[in-house]
């Protein structure tokens, strides 16, 4: 096959981008390997220090005497606090392992917002009360927000986006949580008064095993696991997410309702294959 | 009412020996070892049938994007790692290489969507083609690209797929 000069260069131009892509894609890959290391450590960590906090603790109420046992109480917060991250923790590492295995289906349910709130707030309420932080929602007993979908995947992603809120908010900030029920979308909205997200970081907020604070010294924690969890979860369920920075961050979800969507998930008996071709 | 409906339906499945029936989601992946008919929609999205003739057993994946970029998680979702982890599925329930064959479906260029901008449907077959090729694995049946959504339905045990084309409305 014979090319004149405008074809070669065209060709030339199109091999030069594709060694572009693929020499980004191998360093992408070459620096996901090696965050999948650091996951190790980070995880042994967060495994770790709760497990040896929740042992020491428990053996300290064992051995508490009979007139004391009243000192068992701030020990039993202590054992709750470190039982609920390590939970937290283990919940987003199974679920990234099954959608990874590509095993994560939809579970529909009418999900109440208000009841999942409520536990996803109770989960983080010695941090909440250490930091001094105030939630701010809409809900109330006046205002309930329920929507057919997964409760059980919209639990985890809130879980996972208040931890965040919370460990970034200053102490004594305030967290915003908006639930607001369009036609049939939810729409959350969740913003905090933290430093916010630079447009550098936004790039890479999703990525698995990646934290925004990966000094040595960091005390925030965590698997880095939580926002590319939150998004593949979000994916599943067909929504969306979005980030802005706002005095803070905000983060803001769009849930669709499934309930008009059930034949996606089911068998509708009526459908002949009336073309229906074997293979 | 509905309830009995589907109670007395089910009874005869079982009684019948009907092979169960599994939705799979865009970016998932099904396994089976006991009959199992697989559905899913396909617009610009690809779904690969794999099946051991030896065992009678098999799995579909339905990958929505040719290749993960590292970014997110490492999702069937991603038609390089959906191909791969099909394949290990079947290896490691005991499939031999030589006994596993494929049929391949979708990558539709469905209209007025971003599909055409980008070529997705287009990407997704290629990638089918390349890893199953480099894989040693023999397509035997394919109905890909066109502008038409598909509707499958696959019997792992049989190795049957029923194909219909179906207009497009909210699939993948």
């Amino acid at each position: 096959m014979i090319m004149n000069g405008d074809e070669l260069i065209k060709k030339e131009k199109e091999i030069t981008e594709l060694h572009n892509t693929i020499n980004a894609l191998n360093s992408k890959l070459t620096e996901s390997e090696s965050l999948k290391s650091n996951f190790i450590s980070n995880i042994m960590n967060e495994v770790y220090n709760p497990f040896s906090s929740i042992i020491s603790m428990a053996d300290n109420i064992l051995s508490l005497n009979e007139n004391k046992l009243h000192n068992a109480i701030p020990m039993a917060e202590i054992i709750y606090r470190e039982a609920a991250q390590l939970d937290f923790h283990l919940q987003n590492i199974f679920v990234a392992a099954t959608i990874e295995a590509g095993l994560e289906g939809v579970e529909l349910s009418i999900a109440n917002l208000n009841n999942i709130m409520e536990s996803v707030v109770k989960k983080f309420k010695f941090d909440i009360n250490n930091k001094n932080i105030k939630i701010v929602t809409n809900l109330s007993l006046d205002l309930h927000v329920s929507i057919t979908s997964d409760a059980k995947k919209i639990t985890l992603v809130l879980l996972n986006l208040l931890s965040n809120s919370i460990k970034n908010s200053p102490n004594n900030g305030e967290i915003k949580i908006h639930f607001e029920l369009i036609e049939d979308e939810l729409n959350i909205a969740i913003s905090d008064q933290g430093s916010g997200i630079s447009e550098t970081e936004m790039k890479i907020i999703f990525d698995r095993f990646k934290k925004i604070d990966e000094t040595i010294n960091s005390v925030k924690g965590g698997t880095g696991l939580g926002l590319s969890v939150v998004k593949a979860i979000i994916e599943i369920l067909e929504g969306n997410i979005s980030f802005s920075k706002d005095n803070g961050t905000k983060v803001i979800l769009n849930i669709p309702n499934m309930e008009n969507n059930h034949s996606r998930f089911g068998f509708d008996d009526d459908d002949i294959l009336f073309d229906q071709e074997l293979f | 009412m509905m309830t009995i409906f589907f109670s007395i339906k089910n009874y005869f499945k079982i009684t019948m020996l009907q092979p169960l029936e599994y939705f799979l989601l865009p970016g998932a992946l099904k396994f089976s070892k006991s009959p199992m008919e697989i559905t899913t929609l396909l617009g610009s999205c690809v779904s690969v049938c794999l099946w051991d003739s030896r065992l009678k057993q098999g799995g579909m994946n339905h990958y929505m994007m040719p290749y993960w970029n590292g970014s997110g998680l490492a999702s069937p979702k991603y038609g390089n790692i959906a191909i791969d982890k099909l394949i290990k599925v079947l290896l490691s329930n005991g499939s031999r290489r030589e006994d596993l064959v494929a049929k391949v479906f979708g990558g539709a260029a469905l209209l007025s969507s971003s599909d055409c901008v980008f070529n997705i449907g287009k990407r997704n077959i290629e990638i089918q083609h390349r890893m199953l090729l480099d894989e040693d694995i023999d397509v035997i049946a394919k109905s890909l690209g066109g502008d038409k959504g598909r509707k499958l339905i696959y019997n792992t045990n049989t190795g049957v797929v029923k194909m219909k084309f179906v207009q497009k409305t909210n699939i993948t």
